[in-house]
């Protein structure tokens, strides 16, 4: 199987609704991407894109922001209800399957078409536990108290772990008031619209004017149960699963990025992959600034091959993850040359 | 780099229904995927990894349900992959299975597509209400007649050739046990006075609203050699363009043709006319047939098609034979409806088709198609290593 790398990648987000569409999210990150790489449209064999129809509030809107992706002429195109990273597997699966060289990766989330609260609690049982309004805010809230209880960490501890990611003063953050007991808004990511792109390319086809690509080593993503009760709310089986598979625990990882919707998030990924030395952890901020839902795990493997693409690193760890509490998570070894 | 060969060795779908309402989401799924373990051998613990397929999330109100059916799906530890690309999800989820095993990741897939229509409504959930466009109540079909017309105008398609192509597929539906609708007494004469929805396409012309699911079981060739009766997949492909495009033809589309021809190509296929002997396609209205036949190169592009279906070369008897299962006519579950195609097209090769077997298939199409005839994924199988 051919080796393939990272090439080039970019990201947007809209904290607040700026009025730009899926298509037009898109559509500049993907030309970023491309033109980090320096590939045209014309040389992309398989496009793998991802989103959430019922987050963006209309059937169909997958269809609309096709029009910001290379189409003409036809090509391999799938899209997957899913986050980005997700999509990235999947390139990454079709271009080891020999169905193309160059691969393009994307997603794009605009939940402030709808409510997203109310439309992530639609990820649960509809017989038992959808009518109840659980969102993700209530269960991560039982998964936080889950890990104090055990003493594996205290308010103070996401507190601090929020103060570092929005450069903020961690007693200010302890007296604002609790949104989901223990979890305080600043312990939440900030939910917004954005849209991520990441071209991947097969030995033969990096381009030459790429001088570091990042070499992808190994994806791994498994799944957990969706039956919040029937788990261990306090490890995260599924990332140290895929951890094992990748050969993470006890390694050195140079940047390790990690898609952590609450801040008690980021202990339990850390815990799970068990490594050795972690060098330099979520450079980009993390999710708790900026959570693009639906790009942003994608997002985490773009700035952890950044710090390869640009130098100065040489091993790093993108996670993503996807459903309550951590349910299915993936992990994507990157390398230098 | 050479991909990994690989064969389909289980093969499972449900008694697809108006409303399955004996079974929950989770039922639904894991009676396809029990039936395809059963059928492969195989137990829940020897699957590598997962593909789930179904079409609009809208379509039961549940949010990336592949979270929801982990465990009905045997996949908690297990790598999930969810496929979509519209209406042809279950083409697509096949053709990522098919990209699971080539990459040389697993040695056993299963690749599961369901639809649940009766959770919520299948047309009203496929309408775009956009804040910036005129409301219109039509849903998908209204715009397949206009599409359906465009055929008749630049074939001179008489019109009698939906009732013919539907009368076929319902007569065919009645010989196979999975099918939904089933009218033991149809007449060319009901069809052809059935009332009007979307001119040409009458009611007596349309798919019903299913719930239902598909499982096929993949393996690589080591795991095949253990199966009694591996089925290969000699060719498999998706290809999308953008509906919107100037360039994209509703009636003839490239991504179609261009989907057919890789397969094609990747099976060492040069004639299909006659080296395949049987072919599912996406035939959502009985109208799409000569339309589908001319687009993958199944019969001459200036109204082939329908001439084909006039002399009956698509019968179950007939030179080519399509959808000798009733296609979507006799069911169609969405999201699994492009993965039935596959498994029928699988099940002909295998020579367990029933009722509806062909005789002497060597090598089959399934084809999917989805969105606004922009999105198609398509497999040849065969029972000949490739």
């Amino acid at each position: 199987m051919s080796r393939v790398a990272v090439v080039g990648w970019a990201s947007t987000a809209a904290l607040e609704p700026d009025g730009r569409n899926e298509a037009e999210l898109l559509g500049p990150v993907v030309d970023q991407a491309l033109g980090m790489a320096g590939l045209s449209g014309a040389e992309v064999d398989v496009v793998c894109s991802a989103g959430s129809e019922f987050l963006n509030g209309v059937v169909g809107t997958v269809m609309g922001a096709f029009d910001a992706l290379p189409g003409w002429p036809p090509r391999t195109h799938s899209h997957l209800e899913a986050d980005g990273a997700f999509a990235l597997y999947e390139a990454w699966i079709r271009l080891m399957a020999g169905e193309g060289g160059v691969a393009l990766a994307c997603a794009f989330g605009r939940p402030s078409a709808a409510d997203p609260a109310g439309v992530l609690a639609l990820q649960q049982d509809p017989y038992l536990v959808g009518p109840l309004g659980t969102g993700p805010r209530h269960l991560a809230a039982l998964q936080a108290r889950a890990m104090i209880d055990t003493g594996r960490c205290t308010e103070r501890d996401l507190a601090e772990i929020a103060a570092a990611r929005r450069g903020l003063d961690v007693a200010a953050l302890l007296a604002m008031p609790h949104v989901a007991s223990p979890l305080r808004e600043s312990d939440c990511s900030a939910v917004c619209a954005g849209a991520a792109a990441v071209v991947l390319a097969t030995e033969d086809r990096v381009p030459i004017s790429c001088e570091r690509p990042a070499w992808i080593v190994g994806i791994d993503q498994r799944m957990e149960s969706a039956r919040i009760g029937q788990r261990d709310l306090t490890v995260s089986t599924s990332t140290r699963l895929a951890a094992d598979r990748l050969g993470l625990p006890g390694s050195s990882i140079d940047v390790l990025e990690v898609h952590a919707p609450f801040s008690h998030q980021e202990l339990l990924v850390i815990d799970a992959l068990g490594a050795g030395r972690v060098g330099s952890l979520n450079p980009s901020g993390g999710v708790l600034p900026a959570d693009p839902l639906m790009a942003s795990g994608l997002v985490r493997i773009g700035a952890a091959a950044d710090a390869l693409l640009r130098g100065g690193a040489h091993r790093a760890v993108g996670h993503a993850t996807n459903g309550a509490c951590l349910q299915h998570n993936l992990l994507c070894l990157l390398e230098g040359a | 780099m050479t991909p990994e060969r690989c064969a389909v060795v289980g093969i499972g779908q449900t008694h697809h229904a108006s409303a399955g309402r004996d079974v929950t989401l989770g039922g639904l799924v894991r009676e396809a995927a029990e039936r395809a373990l059963l059928d492969a051998e195989l137990g829940w613990h020897e699957i590598d990894a997962l593909v789930l397929g179904k079409g609009p999330d809208f379509m039961e109100g549940v949010m990336s349900p592949e979270l929801l059916l982990a465990e009905a799906l045997g996949a908690v530890g297990k790598p999930v992959l969810r496929a979509y690309t519209s209406g042809n999800a279950g083409g697509v989820a096949a053709s990522t299975g098919v990209a699971l095993i080539a990459a040389g990741q697993f040695s056993r897939v299963l690749v599961v597509a369901f639809e649940k229509q009766s959770e919520a409504s299948g047309p009203g959930s496929t309408l775009q209400r956009l804040p910036f466009e005129a409301g219109w109540q039509g849903g998908t079909g209204s715009l397949f007649g206009a599409v359906c017309r465009e055929y008749i105008h630049r074939s001179g398609a008489p019109p009698e050739v939906g009732d013919l192509a539907a009368l076929k597929d319902r007569r065919n539906a009645l010989l196979n046990p999975y099918a939904q609708v089933r009218r033991p007494d149809i007449t060319l004469e009901e069809i052809a006075a059935s009332r009007p929805l979307w001119d040409p396409i009458r009611l007596l012309h349309s798919s019903p609203s299913s719930d239902g699911a598909c499982a096929v079981v993949l393996a690589d060739e080591p795991s095949a050699a253990r199966s009694a009766r591996p089925v290969w997949v000699q060719g498999s492909a998706v290809r999308t363009e953008p509906y919107l495009s100037a360039e994209h033809d509703n009636v003839d589309p490239r991504a179609g043709a261009e989907c057919a021809a890789s397969v094609y190509r990747q099976a060492g296929i040069t004639d299909p006319r006659h080296e395949l002997d049987v072919a599912e396609l996406f035939v959502p209205y009985s109208w799409f047939e000569p339309m589908v036949l001319e687009n993958v190169g199944l019969a001459d592009r200036d109204g082939g098609g329908w001439r084909s279906v006039v002399a009956g070369a698509t019968a179950i008897d007939g030179a080519l034979p399509v959808n000798p299962s009733g296609g979507l006519l006799g069911a169609n579950p969405i999201g699994a409806a492009g993965l039935i195609r596959f498994a029928e097209a699988a099940l002909q090769v295998r020579g367990d088709a029933g009722d509806h077997q062909v005789d002497g298939v060597r090598r089959a199409l399934g084809h999917a198609a989805g969105g606004y005839s922009n999105c198609f994924a398509m497999w040849v199988v065969g029972a000949a290593r490739p």
